[in-house]
This record gives structure tokens, C-alpha cells and sequence, in this order.
């Protein structure tokens, strides 16, 4: 699904942000991408989304190099940064049907989806309200449902749990176990590493963009807890 | 007294981040700072050069050492009005808004001195452009009539100061009075855009006098006397003190502060009033599911971009004038009526019968000084993340910011052509050449803004007025359509009706190989944002 080789990216002149990253996420799969803060988690995933260009390497969605055809790849899928700055002057509904124009939803399917991911996560009520007026939890889950809703091969989530409630956050973790039974892949970035450790079938921890540690959640981490591991990792490095 | 002092340093500091700049190791932090000194320095320089043309326009053009404070008047006309307009779209929000005024209120300070630091901070805008703009027509008046009235320079440069506070008193009132009446409606954004360029068509319309606007052509400094005084009638005060009239001058500083005063009473007294009015959530019906539309990638791009413009007030007021400024203008041409225009056009320029196509082209030209397109790419901010992780075609994207764009121009050319067209009794194949001019001249002009905007993009802004009052794309484009509108002036005095086809051609071959261009290149482009 995702095939990310040797990937480097570097901001300027300096040190690069990542440095020859090799990963495989496979359908299926919920990746979780852990690493202390400016290690380059974000700067991978914004590659990966196709935001950023890249100096090394190649990433490759369904067999696609993001470089040679960034519009197939993102066809397939979706991605929500860690705060997501959505667009205020338009109602919840407004934006919602933005998205689902540019995905090419059917309008009866994206009604249905977006009755049902709203009534999920408890916001169908305020989808006539401007987005400018959300909470940092409501955009985040305004954002959610917006990706959620075509259904993607791929999602692409950096610290998806961040803002949201308790509920909310249990939701998200019910969809992306379904999603992945269906055959879609998730990789996203989480500080929370108890979920990661229970959500997560695979994992990848990164440190000064370089890889430190990657593979199955059970192999990786042992008879260690993921936190007792990360601490371990960091702190050699 | 004591705390206004340092949150008057901190407002100070936005527009002159000197500590920001010596201080920070970020190098995020200190680009911005750069940015936003430049922009200062810009804003002030921009004035400096408007008022440079007009005031040595027309003091070398017909005004004498009888009639040339009338210059001066005409800078603070304009920077007043300006100041005026602009005040009403932001007083809301930079007098009021929590997400700002937040930080500071958690702090033992009063409302009253958060609230006068604020009404500073939009005073020294004002100032800033006043400055500008009088200091320069002072300057050219010194130059081309040499030996001024020993009242001139001491009122001059007291005016500077004291120019700022007539409108920030009625722009601020009038835009605390809107936001009171808007507190709790959805669509506050797009009433506040409405009311604000209602306000702008009547000063305009007003300007221009139009029942007498040809009748003194060979009396121009009286004709301009009388239409700076019926606009701003404390413009009249202002002359009389550069003569040395000290009562005039007097009234004319008691007014300025009493406004002033007025703004700050309301401001404090009316603080809770106003904070929850701003700040408040607009109340919509609870969301039930129903029969939803599809529409095509480019529509609903061109929908979202019509949507962002018409909930930004300020966007349109600063970019959208050319299309007010051509409605008013045909306006006024048929109150007139032809007969007088002819007259004149024939004893000035020789051109009497190509009166229809003369004002049809500056209807057209007029429509350059729409300059929405400029800031388009930039007004995506902190959302670009959506374009460039979505799968939308760069060209598309580029596409829909050139038909939003176009739209104002488009339907002025068409409301102003129809209305000449029959007002004053023209071929009707005039509409089709106002419609079809206004069209090129947009879309050209449309395409060169947006290759600037593109190039002079930035997405880090937190207040729109970053991209469209002081963005660099913005100023360029506001550059070359200058340049243009005098090239094309120029072209049709020489040339006739031959110099628009000239211009017109010239539009083409500047304009069609940066489209040509902007296509080829528009996802490299997108990417590289």
C-alpha cells in the first residue's frame, strides 16, 4: 500500500529533517509512527500526502511514485495534520460538500456517510454552523469525518487524538480497526503510545529523521512496555 | 497612564519588530519580522509615491499659487477616506476580538487601557498613511510654488497628526454600530462587505458632484474645490489654517479630537456590550440531513473561492475597486448626459465624437484596478494543506481563482455597458464592446496578478490585511496597473480609437504567454509553495 525507500528531506542547507527512511505499510496494517518532537515525523507524513517535495528517494503508493503522478496517488488517500486549519468561512455542511466534490461522491452516498460518520462522533447538529466558530476538538472531527468519508485505501493521520474527547477518540479508534479489516492501511503519528500500543499492529520509532527501530508491535517491543522501549531508544541515541 | 505605555510599545512593535529581529534565533519568527517591517516601510513608501503623481499632477496641470492647498486637501481627502473605510471593515475584530484581547485581560489591566492601546494600534496605521500622503503633496507644493504662507508647514505637520482621528472616530463608530447589528448573524462577514461598499458607492457618487461635474472644465481648481469640500466639508477647515486662518485651524483639531474622545467613550463604556457581540457564536437552525448537490471539481474550487471573498471584507474593499469605481463613473456619465461630455472631449482632446468609445475604454480600464486576483493565491493561508493533499488538478485550482476573480469586473462591464449603451442612446454594439474590453482587461489582468501572487505568495499571515493591504503581490500588481492606465490614456490621445486595438493587442501578448505559461507549470508551482 505504502512503500516509502530511502527518503530524505532536508529544510535549507542544514542537517536533513529525515535521512534514508525505509518503511512498508501494507494493507491492513495500523502503523504507528512514534518519535520524540522535531524528529521528522511530520515532515514524512506531509511527504507522503504529497505536500512536500523531497530530494532523495521515492514514495509509493499502490506501486505510484507520488513524484511521477501525485494526483493518483492522492485519489487514494487522505491526510489530517496535527491541527488542521480548516476553512472558517464555510459551514460545516459547506465544507464537507467541498470535499466530497472533489472526491466525486455520488450525492445519496455522501449524505449517508456523512449522516453516519457525523452521528458517530456527535456533530451532525452544528453542520449549519461556520466552521470559524468550531472548537479545536469539533475541526479535528469535522477533519476526521471529511476524510472518513470516501472511504480511503490509505489515511494518513499526524496525532489524530489530539483535542479530541473521550468518546470521540474511542469512535476514531472503532473506524480505523474497521477500515483496516476492510483491507485499507492507516499509518499516523501519536505522543499517546498506550494507544499506539494497543491500536497498532506494527510500529516505527524515529529519532533525529533517521529510523531506529521498526517491525511488528509484538517483536519490536518484546516483554517491554512501548514506552519503556521508546525511553530506551531515545535516550542511546 | 502607566500601562498604556507598554502595550503602546507592544503595538508599536508589530509594525517596527526591530527586537523581534535582533533578538529571535528562529528563523520562522525573524522572516516574519522581516516581512512585516518591510511591509510597513512599503505601506508608507506606496503613499509617498500615490501622492508624488497626483500632487505634481496637478500642480504643474492648472493649480496656481491662488488654489494649491487644495492639494494637501485632496491627499487628506483621500487618506481619510481610505482610513475611514478601512476602520469600519476592522474595528470589530482589532478592538474586540478574544482570541487577541484574551491574553492581555487574563493580565491585571484595565479594559479602558487594553481598549485605548487597541484604538492606538489602528490610529498609527492611519498615521502612517497620512503621513505619507501629506508630507509628499507638502513637499511638491515647496518645490513648484516655492514661497509658502509662514502657517503652511507648522499646520501641515500638526494635521499629520491630528488627520488620523476623524476616520478612526467614524470609521470605528460606524463599524462598532454594524457589529452591534450583526452580533448574532451567520453571515456577519458579507453584511459587513454589503454595508461597507454601500458606504464607498455614496462617498464616490458624491465625489464626483455629478450634476455639475463638466460645467467648470475651464475653472478646474474651482471644480475640484468644490467637490474635495462637499466630501469631507472639515477639508474646508484644514485649507483655511494652511492660509493661517488659527479659528479654523482650532475647529478643525476640536473635531478631530471630539470623535476621537467619542470612539474611546463608546469603546470602554460599551466594553462587555461589544466583546460579547463580537465574539459571539451566530445561532443556525440545528443541521437535518438532506438532498445534497454535486457539483464539478472547478465549480465547487470557483464556490469556495466566492465564499472566502464575499466573508472577507477587506479583500474586496482594498481589491475590488475598479468595478465600484466604473459604476459610478457611468452613473455620473448619464446624469451628465452626452451632449456636455462631447462639448468638452471636443475642445480638450479634438475627440468629441469618440465619446461612447472613450469612456467605454476607461470603463473597461477601470476594471484593472480590481485586483482581487493578486491576493488569491496568499488568502489560502493555513488551508493549503487541503489543496495540495487533495486531488485537484493545480491548473484547476489556478482556474477558479481567475473566474472568481473576473466575476466583479465581468458583471460591472456588463450593468455599466448596458447602462451607457441606453442612457446615452448608443449604438448597441456598444454593450458588446464595454462587455467584451472589461472582459479582456480582467482576464489579462487577472493572469499577470496571479503570476505575481503566485510569486510573491505567503501563507503564514494571521489577519488578511497582512495579504491584501501589505503583501507584496498586491502592491506590484497595483504598480503595473498604474502604468498601464497611463500607457493606455496616453496611447488613446495619440492614437484614437486605433490605440485600443493597440492596447488590446498588447494585453494579449503580455497576458497569453503567462497563462500559457502558469498551465505548463502549475503543479511544479503548487508543489513549491
Amino acid at each position: 500500500m505504502l512503500r516509502i525507500e530511502h527518503f530524505t528531506k532536508s529544510y535549507g542547507k542544514g542537517k536533513p529533517a529525515v535521512s534514508d527512511l525505509n518503511l512498508h505499510v501494507a494493507p491492513g496494517d495500523i502503523f504507528a509512527f512514534i518519535g520524540p518532537n522535531g524528529a521528522g515525523k511530520t515532515t514524512t507524513l506531509r511527504a507522503v500526502a504529497g505536500i512536500h517535495d523531497f530530494e532523495d528517494g521515492d514514495i509509493l503508493i499502490n506501486g505510484v511514485s507520488i513524484k511521477a503522478d501525485p494526483l493518483a496517488c492522492k485519489k487514494v488517500m487522505r491526510y489530517i495534520p496535527d491541527n488542521p486549519d480548516l476553512y472558517g468561512y464555510l459551514t460545516g455542511i459547506q465544507y464537507l460538500n467541498f470535499l466530497a466534490d472533489i472526491y466525486g461522491l455520488d450525492p445519496a452516498v455522501r449524505a449517508e456517510r456523512i449522516q453516519k460518520y457525523g452521528d458517530a462522533f456527535g456533530i451532525t447538529h452544528r453542520l449549519n454552523d461556520m466552521v470559524g466558530s468550531f472548537s479545536h476538538g469539533m475541526k479535528q472531527k469535522l477533519a476526521l469525518i471529511g476524510a472518513l468519508m470516501d472511504e480511503p485505501k490509505l489515511l494518513l493521520l499526524d496525532e489524530p487524538f489530539v483535542g479530541l474527547d473521550p468518546k470521540a477518540a474511542f469512535t476514531l479508534k472503532q473506524h480505523m480497526r474497521e477500515m483496516t479489516e476492510n483491507g485499507a492501511a492507516i499509518f499516523f503519528s501519536t505522543h499517546v503510545l498506550e494507544v499506539a500500543e494497543k491500536l497498532c499492529n506494527k510500529v516505527a520509532i524515529i529519532n533525529h529523521g533517521q529510523l531506529v527501530a521498526q517491525g511488528d508491535m509484538d517483536t519490536v517491543k518484546g516483554d517491554d512496555s512501548l514506552e519503556e522501549l521508546f525511553m530506551e531508544l531515545v535516550e542511546k541515541e | 497612564m502607566k500601562q498604556v505605555l507598554p502595550l503602546i510599545r507592544l503595538q508599536l512593535m508589530e509594525f517596527f519588530p526591530f527586537a523581534a529581529l535582533k533578538n529571535t534565533a528562529d528563523a520562522a519568527a525573524k522572516k516574519r519580522a522581516k516581512r512585516r517591517l518591510t511591509s510597513t516601510f512599503v505601506l508608507f513608501l506606496a503613499c509617498v509615491y500615490m501622492s508624488g503623481v497626483y500632487s505634481m499632477g496637478m500642480l504643474r496641470g492648472g493649480l496656481d499659487r491662488t488654489s494649491y492647498t487644495l492639494v494637501p486637501a485632496l491627499m487628506l481627502v483621500m487618506g481619510s477616506v481610505l482610513g475611514a473605510i478601512t476602520t469600519l471593515t476592522k474595528s470589530g475584530t482589532a478592538l474586540f476580538s478574544a482570541s487577541s484581547l484574551d491574553p492581555l485581560l487574563s493580565l491585571p489591566l484595565s479594559r479602558r487601557t487594553v481598549v485605548l492601546s487597541r484604538i492606538f494600534s489602528l490610529y498609527f496605521e492611519e498615521l502612517l498613511i497620512q503621513a505619507g500622503m501629506l508630507l509628499t503633496a507638502g513637499v511638491c507644493c515647496q518645490i513648484v510654488i516655492g514661497d509658502l504662507p509662514a502657517a503652511f508647514w507648522p499646520v501641515l505637520i500638526i494635521t499629520v497628526f491630528l488627520a488620523p482621528l476623524l476616520p478612526l472616530g467614524v470609521g470605528g463608530l460606524a463599524g462598532l454600530f454594524v457589529n452591534m447589528l450583526t452580533a448574532r448573524m451567520k453571515n456577519k462577514s458579507l453584511f459587513t462587505t454589503v454595508f461597507s461598499m454601500g458606504f464607498l458607492l455614496l462617498v464616490m457618487f458624491f465625489s464626483f458632484n455629478a450634476g455639475t461635474m463638466f460645467n467648470d472644465m475651464a475653472d478646474i481648481a474651482g471644480s475640484l474645490q468644490t467637490r474635495i469640500f462637499s466630501l469631507y466639508p472639515p477639508a474646508r477647515l484644514f485649507v483655511e489654517g494652511l492660509q493661517g486662518n488659527l479659528s479654523a485651524f482650532l475647529l478643525f483639531t476640536g473635531l478631530s479630537l471630539a470623535l476621537l474622545v467619542l470612539l474611546c467613550l463608546a469603546a470602554v463604556k460599551g466594553f462587555a456590550f461589544f466583546y460579547g457581540a463580537i465574539n459571539a457564536t451566530a445561532s443556525s437552525k440545528a443541521f437535518r440531513m438532506s438532498r445534497q448537490k454535486r457539483s464539478g471539481m472547478l465549480l465547487t474550487l470557483c464556490k469556495k473561492e466566492l465564499r472566502q471573498k464575499l466573508n472577507t471584507p477587506i479583500w474586496i474593499m482594498n481589491t475590488d475597486m475598479g468595478t465600484v469605481m466604473a459604476i459610478v463613473l457611468t452613473v455620473a456619465l448619464i446624469v451628465v448626459g452626452k451632449a456636455p461630455v462631447v462639448e468638452v472631449l471636443e475642445e480638450v482632446f479634438g475627440r468629441g465624437q469618440q465619446a461612447g468609445l472613450l469612456f467605454g475604454l476607461v470603463i473597461a480600464a477601470a476594471q484593472c484596478l480590481s485586483l482581487s486576483a493578486s491576493a488569491a493565491v496568499s488568502m489560502e493561508g493555513k488551508g493549503l494543506w487541503l489543496i495540495k493533499s487533495l486531488p485537484i488538478q493545480a491548473d484547476t485550482w489556478l482556474r477558479s481563482k481567475l473566474l472568481v476573480s473576473m466575476l466583479p469586473p465581468a458583471l460591472g462591464g456588463l450593468v455599466c455597458g448596458v447602462a451607457l449603451t441606453v442612457g446615452w442612446q448608443l449604438p448597441f454594439w456598444n454593450v458588446f464592446v464595454i462587455v467584451g474590453l472589461s472582459l479582456l482587461v480582467a482576464w489579462a489582468f487577472s493572469v499577470v496578478e496571479l503570476a505575481i501572487g503566485l510569486h510573491f505568495a505567503r501563507f503564514d499571515w494571521e489577519n488578511p490585511a497582512e495579504v491584501v493591504k501589505q503583501g507584496g503581490g498586491v502592491m506590484l500588481s497595483m504598480l503595473v496597473t498604474l502604468a498601464f492606465l497611463g500607457g493606455g490614456v496616453a496611447l488613446f490621445i495619440f492614437l484614437g480609437p486605433m490605440g485600443a486595438l493597440v492596447l488590446c493587442a498588447l494585453l494579449l501578448l503580455v497576458a497569453l504567454p503567462i497563462r500559457l505559461l502558469l498551465r505548463k507549470n502549475a503543479e511544479k508551482k503548487l508543489t513549491n509553495l
